[in-house]
């Protein structure tokens, strides 16, 4: 947890102070320090994420998908401390396809000739997953064309639907795929247990709504490292937060000390339109009011014939464009208008 | 670890007078407010329609605030 900046708190900005430069400079400077190949560091929970430089590229970029999705769910009061309780709610999560049921060596056997298909389920990771034999042939019967039959440990599952080899084939490798029980793009589920005793299940892939409809969940708690699924389950302004709570843990866990105030002004100029849009030229820079603010970024020569065909105007009113025609900027002690009233003047040079 | 910060802010809606008095203080008009969508799911949840003023109390290590969005569809 940051610790609170007193003299920070007690100071108000302003007027006139360029809060993005300093916030740009305040990430950008840290992030010239850091390791350029942090690329996925891997905790105790041997679940990947992305850290580092890499993170902080990935959340500015606001990337659709992030590279290693995860997430953390706590549980409600009633189940938190009680280890037998949540093992019930992992069991939910874990996606378990057919092909993590069946023996690891010999596991299936397949002849395409015949269009027939072995299942050697194994008995530990059944116990384990607690899925029976009958369960895992349940859920194959929703697959079109085949046949099932089972004996103990083994389903012998003929395809009746096709005499096309590809097309079996196909069948085969859908039957594999084939979810049993669990929660889809969940791909590992881990039980941790926190500080104070209570335990909480770190999962690799994310589906927060999926997981919401399940009993014992903190629905409203649930941390995902995906920012547009947050957005779009929990709303903007979840987004935000962990935008700059993202941004402010990756610099701390790297060793650097930032104030939140500069995380925060990023992630509010990423969501101010209610959407999440990336910092650069796709995004807010992109979509700056001025043509030649935009076009002194990038995309220059677009940007002029765009503004020439549609006939926009540049109002001169930002940094970039001002320093572009030589004007002083509206930064500072140059945000300062003077007005005078001409009339007052002539009085003042009568009484000299 | 269990997350460090509460996700989701409170969102209210405000009333038509204290829209009015909001955007007073700030000496501009509603459009120049940060935006929130009419789809998004605190909006919803509280009911916002397009037009209106939502105030979020936001509690972070800077301290506790008021934000605002304007509704938009």
């Amino acid at each position: 947890m940051p610790t609170k900046n007193d003299r920070g708190e007690k100071l108000n900005v302003s007027p006139g102070e360029a809060v993005g430069v300093v916030a740009a400079q305040s990430i950008g400077e840290p992030g010239t320090q850091m390791i350029l190949r942090s690329f996925h560091a891997a905790g105790i929970s041997s679940i990947i994420t992305t850290k580092g430089l890499p993170r902080i590229i990935e959340i500015v970029d606001a990337r659709k998908k992030p590279k290693f999705p995860m997430m953390r769910i706590t549980l409600e009061k009633g189940y938190a401390k009680d280890y037998e309780k949540v093992r019930k709610v992992w069991r939910k999560l874990e996606e378990v396809t057919v092909s993590k049921l069946i023996k690891e060596r010999g596991g299936f056997s397949e002849d395409l000739g015949a269009r027939i298909m072995v299942l050697n389920l194994d008995k530990e990771r059944l116990h384990t997953y607690e899925i029976t034999p009958s369960q895992v042939a349940s859920r194959l019967k929703k697959v079109s064309g085949i046949e099932i039959g089972m004996d103990g440990m083994e389903i012998r599952i003929k395809v009746n639907g096709t005499k096309d080899m590809k097309l079996t084939r196909q069948t085969f490798v859908q039957i594999r795929k084939a979810v049993v029980s669990g929660v889809p793009n969940i791909e590992k589920a881990l039980v941790q247990e926190g500080q104070g005793g209570e335990f909480y299940i770190t999962t690799a892939g994310s589906n927060m709504a999926a997981v919401m409809d399940i009993e014992g969940v903190d629905k409203w708690h649930i941390y995902s490292n995906d920012i547009f699924e947050v957005a779009r389950v929990y709303g903007v302004e979840a987004a935000r937060n962990l935008i700059a709570h993202e941004l402010f843990e990756t610099m701390s866990e790297e060793g650097f000390t930032v104030s939140f105030r500069h995380p925060a002004l990023v992630a509010d100029a990423m969501t101010h339109t209610g959407q999440i849009r990336s910092i650069g030229r796709h995004g807010v820079a992109g979509e700056k009011e001025s043509v030649f603010a935009r076009a002194a970024y990038e995309e220059t020569v677009k940007h002029f014939t765009n503004a020439g065909v549609f006939g926009e105007v540049d109002r001169l009113n930002g940094v970039a464009e001002n320093i572009l025609i030589g004007k002083q900027i509206s930064v500072g002690t140059g945000m300062v208008r003077l007005a005078v009233r001409k009339d007052e003047l002539k009085k003042i040079k009568a009484e000299e | 670890m269990p997350p460090s910060y509460e996700p989701i802010p409170v969102h209210e809606l405000l009333s038509e007078s204290e829209t009015a008095k909001v955007a007073k203080k700030f000496g501009i008009s509603l459009d120049k407010f940060p935006k929130i969508n009419e789809g998004d799911p605190q909006a919803k949840k509280i009911g916002a329609k397009a037009g209106q003023l939502v105030a979020i109390h936001r509690e972070d290590p800077t301290g506790k605030y008021t934000y605002y969005r304007y509704v938009v569809r």
